[in-house]
């Protein structure tokens, strides 16, 4: 059998890929007892989005309201959901304008749908924000078929303006599509405000999702004929996500977190104050420099560490001491070997946590 | 690892281990002398565990 992960039994968990995705003793009970191939598929009636027991229907049905949303279905993940937009949207060897904070599958999903990719730069270092503003000049210069924005970076954990996005792209009548894996489920992300065409969502990411990978695609209503286009020889099956999509226990989990969702995301003030007290601490180590939006609006953080790669040049566990010392004290999530810089996130973890990992970071910048 | 941390993994190792029982013996979940026995030491481990796992955690 496969070794055993302890990592939230037995460690502060730090990875920022991860804290979103930890899930609940509900979550984990159905999971169990979902954990058989096509479990959902019992009473399927050919269409994973429209089983009613286990009432997949009624959760796409809630979290259209919760996004703001006309529509949702579920996909394979944020990238699935991503692409079935961009091949439904954008004319053959067209273009899709992003942030250039994007995550990777942005491009991934666009080289697949056989289109261009143009950016809207960020203000560099060492903030490296994106302004809502220079879509607009962008999309002057480069008509694109299709806007993305990253609500929410991977790298910085910088919140962008969606909502002023949103805007220029209504004004100037482009689609656009809101990448919202870092912020949705974690934060509300009202999408009648923002008014997005497309809302992109990671379930194993920020939806306390476990059981497997699953994202959701809101579609309002001028894309739904588009991007939810049928199967001509198959009748219920959607083809941007080649029929359907999660269908198994990460569908019973996303049913079984939601509700701790919909409470969760009431807590983001105090998720982001949180943050804020722990950046402020790690900046008053010398050597600590924040990477990303200052005063931070998220639980994803970057910093600049120079006091722990000089401890390394001499520490006999070389770049590995941080980690190894991290995990001593019982903290995980940061990748082993790095010391120049590192990304973290708070969420979930409450004060009593933080104030424990900030003073194990502090012990290590004395060795 | 920490040892309660595994007591509890090896208790929900254990449930797996029942629950493979009801499935081989399903719809009416009726034992033979092998699958009785292997039932009765199987949930007298449990309940070490769950002593143990008292003792560690109260």
């Amino acid at each position: 059998m496969t070794e055993l992960r302890v990592v939230e039994e037995d460690f502060i968990n730090l990875n920022p890929l991860q804290t979103g995705g930890r899930t609940t003793p509900d979550v984990r009970k159905a999971v169990n007892s979902f954990i058989d191939g096509y479990s959902v598929c019992d009473w399927c009636l050919g269409d994973v989005n429209t089983i009613k027991n286990p009432d997949i229907q009624g959760l796409r049905d809630d979290i259209g309201k919760f996004l703001g949303a006309d529509e949702v279905i579920l996909t394979n993940g944020c990238r699935e959901a991503k692409y079935a937009v961009m091949q439904a949207v954008c004319k053959k060897g067209g273009k899709v304008l992003a942030d250039v904070n994007r995550h990777y599958s942005t491009d991934v999903a666009a080289e697949l749908a056989g289109l261009k990719m143009e950016f809207v730069q960020n203000s560099g270092s060492p903030e490296f924000k994106i302004r809502a503003e220079d879509y607009a000049k962008r999309i002057d210069e480069v008509s694109p078929d299709l806007v993305l924005l990253t609500h929410v970076d991977g790298n910085y954990g910088n919140v962008a303006d969606a909502a002023k996005v949103g805007a220029i792209c209504r004004k100037k009548g482009v689609p656009f599509i809101l990448n919202a894996a870092y912020s949705a489920g974690r934060m509300l992300v009202d999408n009648k405000k923002i008014r997005a065409d497309f809302i992109a969502c990671s379930g194993h990411k920020s939806w306390a999702v476990g059981g497997g990978n699953i994202g959701l695609l809101g579609v309002n209503n001028d894309f739904k004929d588009k991007v939810l286009k049928r199967s001509s020889e198959y009748k219920n099956k959607i083809l941007g996500i080649l029929g359907c999509s999660a269908r198994g226990s990460s569908a019973v989990a996303l049913l079984n977190s939601f509700p701790s969702v919909k409470k969760r995301v009431k807590d983001w003030g105090k998720e982001v104050k949180n943050a804020q007290w722990f950046a402020n601490k790690m900046l008053s180590i010398n050597g600590v420099e924040l990477i990303g939006e200052n005063p931070h609006q998220h639980d994803l953080m970057q910093f600049s560490t120079p006091v722990f790669y000089e401890i390394s040049q001499k520490h006999k566990k070389k770049g590995y001491f941080l980690y190894k010392f991290l995990e001593e004290k019982g903290v995980r999530g940061l990748k082993a070997g790095r010391t120049k810089n590192f990304k973290v996130s708070t969420y979930g973890l409450g004060m009593e946590k933080l104030k424990y990992v900030f003073e194990v970071f502090r012990e290590a910048a004395k060795l | 690892m920490r040892k309660e941390t595994k007591l509890l993994f090896d208790s929900l190792g254990i449930l797996e281990d029942v629950r493979e029982l009801l499935r081989q013996s399903a719809p009416f979940h009726k034992f033979d002398k092998v699958q009785k026995k292997e039932l009765s030491a199987k949930l007298d481990k449990l309940k070490n565990n769950a002593d143990e796992l008292k003792r560690l955690l109260s």
